[in-house]
């Protein structure tokens, strides 16, 4: 039997202005059994969020309108649609993000820091 | 102690396999009037020897790589009564040192450099022989030739533990006092060891013939009154009325008080006290603004602050708080309008007693303390103390040995006890609160109730008891009674962690709204909780209390704001070690991963360390062992005892029945490989006839 992949039917948002960026972040999640979904703007992720629930937001430091910081307290301050791990791609940590990869970066080296953060996750919710 | 007789007629065995010791150590023995010597190299052999005839000392090198070890031998002398107790002597390689002070704990006599020559081995015999001789005394003997280890090794932090440990066991012998000021001068600490020195000649140093030396050596003049000033480095005030805090502070900077804090919120002195928890000594107001002194007194004790003796300053403390006070080990109250002179000697008389115990009460609170902050050691150790004073009656005697069965885990055998405490009039506060707790770790829910609530009667107002009570009447699905009892404690003190924790515990599945709101709406991203439950994770680890301390970190970790922060590096780091010490590497795994992925963990190096140890164990099965310094829980400031005693000394020995044996414990970590000292004593395989 083949091994489970480490998104599983898992939906995970990509927000994200450059075309390059969000190929290929959509291969390496689709390639790890994740549903993703992209916008382009902080106002459509969020909007997309509140529809679609996705455990993962990876959100990337191009996006000029509705960016990283507003985006990080609609969804962790204002408690709009919040995710179980919202990441940034860019060079400084985001308060209320969940953590950060900076550019230029291997897709996998993202994909596995997630990936962990969500198992830690659900480990969380597991009662001893 | 103090009744140790040499007898040189009867056996010395010196098990050594490779035989050196015959021609260096024999004939040193030879020479000190030893007859009847017998030379074990077998393991065999030294067994079947063992149980013939009375030892009464025996050499042997610590052989840590080997089956059976020094370790072993000591074990073996421990298991015997202790008026036919031989003395244990070991030689130790220059790269064995870290041994010695864990050999030590277990009632070795004297640690020897195993390179020698025979007037070498016949110098130190000689001097072991003379002093046991003159002082009839093994534990003074022996603590005397471990200092000279200490301070030839240069571990002059030992010094100190090992003195302050003896200090407190023979609280008016003026050597073990002289013991610790050398540490303190050796260690840098000259005011420190001044003030050793003066107590020290309180309780007629004079009299040993090298006490001027020391003093001269160390000091370069005599003793004067100014060196009876106790250092004491760092204070807190909490205090709203600055006129008091102006009459405050030359009274600390009289008593030389390094670092004085005042603070006139609670709030931030208690956020403070949280991040100096080494603090020497707090002095609190009784009725502050927004808080009550009972509030107060019990923050700082849920806080961990267990040692930190608190004094009361206030006009407003009525005959009630009493119970209240002793009961949260409250030093002492100066009362306002403040007399310096008093005041000066309650504060002088608090800090005194805590670090050098002599006073039963002192004792005993401070035991009470111990107990609270779940310090077994500690709290042993001043048990032993409290058994041997006048003071303590048979029901007080009887009452401490509840605590500890309970604290070592006997659950079944501390509720026992505590009954027969209890039918023998022991009917106290102390008692009563004990069962109620025994009851709850027993299910027997409604008993607990019983015992909590007597309890209650006598001391209402400890949010900890009424917290408790909130979580047995939940537990037995009474949800009034929660909610009535977690008011209560509200109504106390509606900030305190202890609230805010039962409050998160009552909140159930399917439960109203409105009801959870007004359960949870104080404890989101709580700092004081997320610290309260790190700390409550890391005495469960000490107390090898594994799954509890895993679902605290969880609790913690869930409770945390989302987002990154040093808080969660940390306590994903204590959880992946927590998981790994039940062996759940796996999981401890993930959760350092988390940590290698972080661009800035300020746990980095410890999170690699220990994620390259399972790789290695996962991939390549290579032994996994976590017993060195660096896989420390963080935050675990205290040294807490890293080294597994139980099972090796008996319960039954008492105190300094074999030199250092239950005086001191060592703190520190071993090497590796020290789990082979442990392992069980091998059996006896076959007999072979020894000639």
């Amino acid at each position: 039997m083949a091994d489970k992949k480490p998104f599983e039917s898992q939906d995970v948002l990509v927000v994200a202005k450059d075309d390059a960026i969000r190929r290929a972040l959509t291969r390496v999640f689709t390639n790890c059994g994740a549903t993703v979904y992209c916008e382009r703007d902080g106002h459509e992720a969020l909007k997309q969020q509140r529809k679609l629930r996705c455990r993962v937001i990876v959100f990337c430091n191009d996006i000029q309108r509705g960016g990283a910081q507003w985006f990080a307290h609609q969804l962790r301050v204002k408690n709009i649609a919040d995710s179980d791990v919202l990441w940034y791609i860019g060079d400084k940590p985001i308060t209320y993000m969940d953590g950060y990869t900076s550019r230029p970066f291997k897709p996998v080296v993202l994909v596995k820091a997630i990936a962990y953060n969500l198992a830690v996750v659900d480990d969380l919710k597991k009662a001893e | 102690m103090g009744n140790y007789q040499l007898d040189r007629k009867k056996r010395v065995l010196i098990y050594d396999q490779s035989e050196r010791l015959k021609n260096t150590l024999g004939e040193a023995l030879v020479s000190q009037g030893f007859s009847n010597i017998k030379y074990v190299h077998r393991v065999n052999d030294l067994l079947e020897l063992w149980n013939l005839e009375p030892t009464s000392w025996i050499f042997s090198y610590l052989d840590d790589e080997d089956e059976f070890t020094g370790g072993h031998i000591l074990r073996m002398c421990l298991e015997l009564e202790y008026s036919s107790r031989p003395l244990a002597s070991f030689f130790f390689d220059e790269s064995q040192n870290s041994y010695v002070p864990f050999m030590m704990s277990l009632g070795m006599f004297s640690s020897h450099e195993s390179v020698h020559s025979v007037n070498h081995i016949t110098e130190g015999l000689e001097f072991l022989i003379q002093q046991l001789e003159t002082h009839c005394d093994d534990t003074l003997v022996s603590a005397f030739w471990y200092k000279r280890h200490l301070i030839a090794v240069e571990n002059y932090d030992e010094l100190i533990v090992t003195a302050e440990s003896l200090i407190a066991q023979f609280p008016n012998n003026p050597t073990y006092y002289v013991m610790l000021a050398e540490g303190y001068f050796l260690a840098g600490r000259k005011d420190e060891g001044s003030f050793a020195l003066h107590k020290a000649s309180g309780h007629g140093a004079e009299s040993l013939d090298y006490f001027a030396e020391i003093v001269n050596t160390h000091m370069g003049r005599e003793l004067s009154a100014q060196d009876r000033k106790l250092p004491i480095n760092s204070c807190v005030v909490i205090d709203s009325d600055l006129a008091s805090q102006n009459q405050i502070r030359p009274l600390l900077e009289a008593l030389g008080v390094q670092t004085i804090q005042f603070f006139q919120n609670q709030d931030e002195a208690l956020q403070y006290l949280l991040k100096n928890i080494d603090t020497q000594l707090i002095l609190t107001e009784w009725k502050q603004p927004h808080i009550v002194g009972s509030c107060i007194i019990q923050r700082i004790r849920a806080a961990g602050l267990h040692a930190t003796p608190v004094l009361i300053v206030s006009a407003l403390v009525k005959g009630e708080d009493d119970v209240l006070l002793e009961e949260f080990g409250v030093s002492d109250v100066i009362a306002k309008p403040i007399d310096d002179r008093t005041a000066l000697v309650a504060i002088l008389n608090a800090v005194i007693q805590e670090r050098f115990p002599s006073e039963f009460t002192t004792i005993l609170r401070k035991f009470r303390l111990m107990v609270r902050g779940q310090k077994l050691r500690e709290a042993e150790q001043l048990a032993d103390v409290l058994q041997q004073l006048p003071e303590c009656t048979d029901e007080l005697k009887l009452g401490v040995l509840v605590e500890i069965k309970y604290l070592s885990g006997h659950t079944e055998e501390a509720y026992q006890l505590a009954k027969q405490a209890e039918s023998q009039g022991g009917n106290t506060l102390y008692v009563c609160h004990l069962l109620g707790k025994i009851c709850l770790d027993l299910h027997n829910y409604k008993e607990a109730l019983g015992y909590l609530a007597k309890a209650k009667a006598r001391s209402p107002l400890s949010v900890e008891r009424l917290c408790l009570m909130a979580k047995i009447f939940d537990s037995m699905n009474q949800s009034d009674g929660a909610q009535t009892c977690l008011r209560a404690a509200k109504a106390i003190d509606g900030n305190s962690v202890l609230v805010k924790e039962a409050s998160i515990e009552l909140v159930k599945e399917g439960m109203n709204p409105e009801t959870v709101e007004s359960l949870t709406e104080d404890t989101r991203g709580s700092e004081s909780l997320i610290s309260y439950w790190n700390n409550k994770a890391i005495q469960a680890v000490r107390r090898k209390k594994y799954p509890e301390a895993i679902a605290t970190y969880k609790k913690a970790l869930s409770a945390l704001p989302k987002g990154m922060s040093e808080s969660r590096s940390y306590l994903r780091y204590n959880l992946a070690l927590a998981y790994s010490r039940t062996k759940k590497l796996k999981r401890a795994r993930v959760y350092l991963e988390t940590l290698i992925c972080e661009q800035e963990s300020p746990v980095l190096d410890k999170a690699m360390a220990l994620h390259k140890k399972i790789v290695a164990h996962i991939t390549e099965k290579t032994p996994f062992v976590l017993n060195d310094t660096f896989h420390k829980t963080n935050d675990e400031s205290d040294n807490s005892s890293q080294v597994d005693y139980d099972g090796i000394v008996p319960a039954d020995s008492s105190q300094g029945n074999s030199c250092l044996n239950r005086i001191y414990f060592y703190h520190g970590a071993l090497p590796s490989n020290y789990n082979n000292l442990l392992s069980s004593i091998p059996v006896l395989k076959k007999t072979d006839v020894v000639a």
